[in-house]
């Protein structure tokens, strides 16, 4: 299981590093002080709400806005932990030591990927624990915050292996995470450009945009469509990343 | 292995190739995801999902619908009526949706009398619906209308100077008789001096404004039709009564002498006293949902007499500022006490019922007759006038007994409430807004500071 021996070794990586953890500190200190701010706003529209004819309850005021900020917070961060995965064992000369060790690409990128999911885990569950709280005074609606959870470990999972393919690609760190900073926002705003057509090449762009799939599944509504639109995402780049990987190897 | 200027090309080729062809296979797998989904709604109130009622009805229709929303480019806009409308389409894929930006298309905004952005614009075989905002209750009811209602008549009365249902000059009906066509509602003229009766297929017979006086024989035919259980929009202006008297007594109706006159327009800019005013309404299937002001020029007050067999309710009440004016309306008009003129609020359109028995295509056994002492409001001038419209509508809905309502149920999210106490909330607060991020920094720094002391 030499996956999981390498993603371990990943995450104790990350956890040695200074960064995670005022990565982690600083995120926990954003999304709480939106909490917050979501919970007083719930305060203000509550004695409101009994009177509107369907109204929407504590989860869809407080935890889907506070889902929905997590993930710009996050499209800003995940290219800081994701920029070293690879391109430092570039340039530190260990990548062809890890080329040459008896794993497979696949391994490699898969024990790497993992490990970085591992971290980003215990942030979804940090994040996660913030609603939860909540039912020391209330219900919540736990389909809804599920499906929006469900949607932010994908998305999460989908910015992680964008992540590692522009780390694959560049032996600066720096670059790898402009790259896929850049590269997130324009898939976040793709539908933005594409115009607001029902048809043609706006449908197309907005069937690629990440913004979309999210917010859709922040609504409960558990689609297949957009499950299979971060699977196929995630896939496709661990895929060119393993290939990028095993052409070095080829090439050297 | 010997890498040669050759085998790097063949590398290089192998790999784009590689690349191409797993891009296409991603692609397609994600269009046949698009093409083959299911869709899991996880709310506990069920939020994402149509109503009972709605998704038994749209299971029901056969043939395509479609739907054309007139929303400008806003996304969030745009979104909702995305979803509200992919809910319907779920259930039945032939159920279109497009959108249209109003302010490319003026003359059709004008024909179809959009008001509202983001209204709806339903078609389903060959009938139209204009709903004003989008919701699932009133997509499911228009649906329910325009699939229940074969074509009906509508039977303008003729021959006596009365509104003409297809005519286009200013007093005439032509543009509510177009809407209510749309909806499967068809006016034809009938003149009862040559046709001798009136059709056994009338849905509501219309008695709009004559201005010569009925033959007794017709006036007759018309009490004969309505003893027989017919439905009767009687729409009647300030004047002499024209030989309906008789019909007037049938129903317990009378109308007061003069015109009514409101000072309240004068606020609104109207220089013509004669417009009264409606602002309120009374729960009512024909005003219900109806919130702007509609605008009676020239109308004629209304006294029910009690007794009788018919129920009457009140639909049209005018203001308190408000009176029967007797005199002319040039120089100062005021309201003059000790005369005949009455004092607001006056009763200016009244909906009758009677139960009947097992009559043949009454309304769910129900015979309704609405009397209103006004015809101007629904004339192509004054029709597009606050609700005016909808309201010419919604009375025509409820003569011809398509009231029914589909009732959605509200949907009622499970956490409604709220109630921390003062340690809960500061505990919140001090934990994750202090002791978390704090932790991490303290940790992190730690492990900073200890890495290089090393």
């Amino acid at each position: 299981m030499m996956v999981f021996t390498l993603a371990a070794h990943e995450l104790r990586r990350l956890f040695l590093s200074p960064l995670a953890w005022a990565v982690l500190a600083v995120v926990q200190f954003i999304l709480a002080w939106m909490f917050l701010a979501q919970i007083e706003l719930f305060m203000q529209w509550q004695p409101r709400l009994q009177q509107l004819d369907s109204p929407r309850g504590l989860t869809d005021i407080v935890a889907v806005p506070l889902l929905g900020n997590t993930a710009i917070v996050l499209l800003l961060v995940v290219p800081l932990l994701t920029m070293r995965l690879i391109s430092d064992e570039r340039r530190g000369r260990t990548l062809s030591l890890l080329i040459s060790a008896p794993l497979t690409m696949t391994e490699i990128v898969l024990g790497k990927y993992l490990g970085l999911l591992a971290f980003l885990g215990i942030m979804l569950a940090l994040i996660a624990a913030m609603p939860l709280s909540l039912l020391l005074g209330g219900g919540l609606d736990f389909g809804l915050l599920a499906a929006g959870l469900l949607g932010l470990a994908l998305l999460l999972a989908s910015f992680a292996a964008l992540g590692l393919f522009m780390s694959a690609l560049t032996s600066q760190p720096t670059v790898a995470a402009v790259s896929t900073f850049g590269a997130l926002l324009l898939l976040w705003i793709l539908d933005w450009a594409g115009g607001l057509a029902e048809s043609g090449e706006s449908a197309v762009l907005r069937g690629l945009s990440l913004l979309r799939h999210y917010e859709s599944l922040l609504t409960g509504a558990v689609d297949s469509r957009d499950l299979a639109y971060f699977a196929l995402f995630i896939l496709a780049f661990l895929v060119l990343s393993i290939r990028r990987l095993d052409s070095d190897r080829l090439q050297n | 292995m010997d890498i040669t200027p050759r085998s790097r090309r063949q590398l290089r080729l192998q790999n784009l190739a590689f690349l191409v062809l797993f891009l296409a296979l991603i692609g397609l797998l994600g269009w046949l995801a698009q093409r083959h989904y299911m869709v899991a709604d996880w709310t506990a109130a069920g939020r994402n999902t149509l109503s009972q009622a709605s998704s038994e009805l749209i299971a029901s229709l056969e043939g395509p619908v479609e739907v054309t929303a007139y929303a400008r480019e806003n996304e969030a806009l745009r979104r909702h009526i995305r979803e509200l409308v992919g809910r319907y389409q779920r259930i039945k894929p032939d159920f279109t949706l497009d959108f249209i930006n109003p302010d490319t298309v003026p003359e059709q905004v004008r024909e179809l009398d959009i008001s509202a952005e983001g209204s709806l614009v339903l078609r389903y075989q060959g009938r139209q619906e204009v709903l004003a905002n989008p919701a699932e209750q009133a997509i499911t009811n228009a649906l329910y209308r325009m699939a229940r209602r074969g074509d009906r008549w509508l039977v303008f009365l003729a021959g006596h100077g009365e509104r003409d249902p297809a005519g286009e000059a200013n007093h005439d009906f032509g543009d509510w008789t177009r809407r209510l066509a749309q909806t499967g509602l068809k006016a034809q003229q009938v003149n009862l001096a040559a046709a001798g009766a009136i059709p056994d297929n009338t849905a509501v017979l219309v008695i709009a404004g004559p201005t010569t006086a009925l033959l007794p024989g017709e006036a007759d035919l018309i009490r004969g039709y309505l003893d027989r259980g017919g439905n009767l929009l009687w729409l009647e202006d300030p004047g002499p009564p024209h030989g309906l008297e008789s019909l007037a007594e049938q129903l317990g109706v009378r109308f007061l002498p003069g015109r009514i006159v409101d000072a309240t327009t004068q606020l609104f800019g109207i220089a013509d006293p004669a417009f009264a005013l409606v602002t309120g309404y009374p729960p009512h299937p024909v005003t219900a949902g109806l919130q702007a002001t509609s605008l009676f020029p020239q109308a004629a007050a209304l006294e029910v007499e009690p007794g009788g067999p018919w129920q009457s309710t009140p639909v049209l009440e005018t203001q308190a500022r408000s009176w029967t004016e007797l005199g002319g309306l040039e120089g100062d008009v005021r309201y003059d006490e000790g005369t005949d003129e009455r004092p607001g609020p006056l009763l200016l359109g009244v909906a009758l019922t009677r139960p009947l028995d097992a009559a043949p295509g009454a309304a769910g056994g129900e015979q309704r007759v609405l009397v209103i002492g006004d015809g101007d409001f629904l004339s192509n001038t004054y029709l597009g006038n606050g609700a005016n419209l909808d309201l010419g509508l919604a009375a025509m809905n409820w003569l011809a007994g398509d009231d029914r309502l589909v009732a959605i149920p509200t949907r009622i999210a499970p956490d409604l409430s709220l109630e921390l106490s003062t340690s809960a909330s500061i505990g919140i607060v001090v934990v994750f807004l202090l002791l978390l991020p704090l932790g991490l920094l303290t940790a992190g720094l730690t492990l900073w500071w200890r890495r290089r002391r090393r």
